[in-house]
């Protein structure tokens, strides 16, 4: 694995809640990993498992998924929903062979900017551990 | 048994209980009985009932020109009782749509049949497919990523996994919309993933196991593997068996917020 691998991260952020977050830690200045490339969500719930195997489709090394902590969800219950959608497609696509360090989920707030670099940080960590995604199918 | 059950289609059809009945009668490959639909009461003596009638009824109770002859009657195996539960349980069907005959008294799925004609063939099982999903999973996923991909490689995108699951029944599939086109519909390599995965995960907490896509794969995929791992997954997740209570939304429909996320970072 080349030592200068810089990782695509598709990150996912709910409109309500992780997406503030990232605006906050913006905000407030707050430096985090370069790597992530953010796509604003409705709604953890709005997230169709198509969209996360799109994304390594055409070429992302790691997904991050975000959204509101349990019971902040702005449509009461996307986020739980969600939760268990995400159990069972992370294990899925585990078994299909593609690491766990590849696909992460978290709940921040809207007041989290400095959790939101935590996540990002750690997200970007891990991706880049496993190196390069390849293709999907190859 | 198979006598009784021929009487008991023409009574009900002269009876005017129902409006057709689906079975099985002898088709030209004789490794598969042909799925037909009675709708005469002479007719009745096409039935035929042994081991090489396995393909899924519960499919037809959907088709339009199918529900045009209610009510729908239809000969039951386990594997299609719990389809057809799925069918009422997801708003397809309603339980007085369908005149079920079952092939066998059944503790786990009470109250959907409404008469027993004891008849048995051999059913599909999957039980043998625990030990080699465990063997998977110890695996490196560098391995199992290799493995899916030579096995998926093989897909020609006929759909007949999606045909002929009873549970698959939009009118119009995922794989099907080029508006945006999600899933790519030549076998290329990153198609043949993302058209596979998906339709195992629309079936995860629904796929009744009836091993139907599997049987139905020209290219022998080994499409149960995947199958049954998410139905065991649902299961120790959720402690959801798909195909035994209509009266309750499949599991991911629903959520608890006691539900457990150790996953999440
Ligand atoms: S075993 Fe296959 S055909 Fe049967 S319900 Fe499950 S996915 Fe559908
Ligand atoms: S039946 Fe087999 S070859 Fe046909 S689309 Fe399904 S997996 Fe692919």
């Amino acid at each position: 694995m080349p030592s200068n691998f810089e990782p695509k991260i598709i990150a996912f952020l709910c409109n309500w809640c992780s997406y503030a977050g990232a605006d906050l830690a913006g905000t407030s200045r707050l430096k985090y990993a370069p790597n992530i490339r953010v796509i604003k969500v409705p709604c953890t719930g709005r997230l169709d498992p198509l969209f996360l195997m799109k994304a390594f489709e055409v070429g992302a090394d790691g997904i991050l998924v975000s959204g509101c902590h349990p019971n902040d969800c702005h449509y009461r219950s996307g986020n739980f929903l969600a939760r268990r959608r995400w159990m069972v497609f992370k294990d899925m696509l585990e078994y299909a062979g593609i690491e766990p360090g590849r696909i992460h989920f978290s709940w921040v707030s809207a007041a989290e900017g400095a959790r939101f670099v935590e996540v990002v940080n750690k997200v970007t960590d891990a991706v880049k551990a496993l190196g390069p995604f390849g293709k999907l199918g190859k | 048994m198979i006598d009784k059950l021929k009487s008991r289609v023409k009574e009900l059809l002269e009876a005017k209980t129902i409006g057709v009945f689906i079975g099985y009668e002898k088709g030209d490959n004789p490794a598969l009985a042909r799925p037909v639909m009675i709708t005469a009461p002479d007719e009745a003596s096409r039935l035929i009932y042994d081991d090489t009638c396995v393909a899924m009824l519960s499919k037809y109770l959907l088709k339009p020109e199918v529900k045009a002859l209610d009510r729908r009657g239809v000969i039951a195996s386990y594997s299609n009782l719990r389809a057809i539960t799925g069918l009422i349980q997801e708003h397809q069907l309603t339980r007085n749509d369908v005149y079920i005959i079952s092939t066998s008294t059944n503790d786990k799925i009470t109250n959907l049949y409404d008469e027993v004609i004891e008849m048995s063939i051999k059913d599909y099982k999957s039980d043998d497919l625990d030990k080699k999903i465990t063997e998977m999973m110890k695996l490196s996923p560098a391995e199992r990523r290799a493995f899916w991909n030579k096995e998926f490689s093989k897909c020609i995108k006929c759909y007949a996994c999606r045909q002929i699951c009873p549970l698959c029944y939009c009118n119009r599939c995922i794989a099907d919309k080029n508006q945006p086109q999600w899933i790519p519909t030549s076998p290329n390599p990153a198609g043949d993933f993302m058209w596979n995965l998906t339709r195992a995960y629309h079936l995860a907490g629904r796929c009744v196991d009836c091993g139907e896509c599997e049987r139905s794969c020209p290219v022998g995929i080994p499409l149960m593997l995947m199958n049954k791992m998410i139905y065991n997954n649902v299961k120790s997740n959720f402690g959801y068996e798909a195909g035994f209570d209509a009266t309750v939304p499949p599991p991911l429909a629903t959520y608890n917020p006691e539900d457990k996320e150790n996953f999440i970072i």
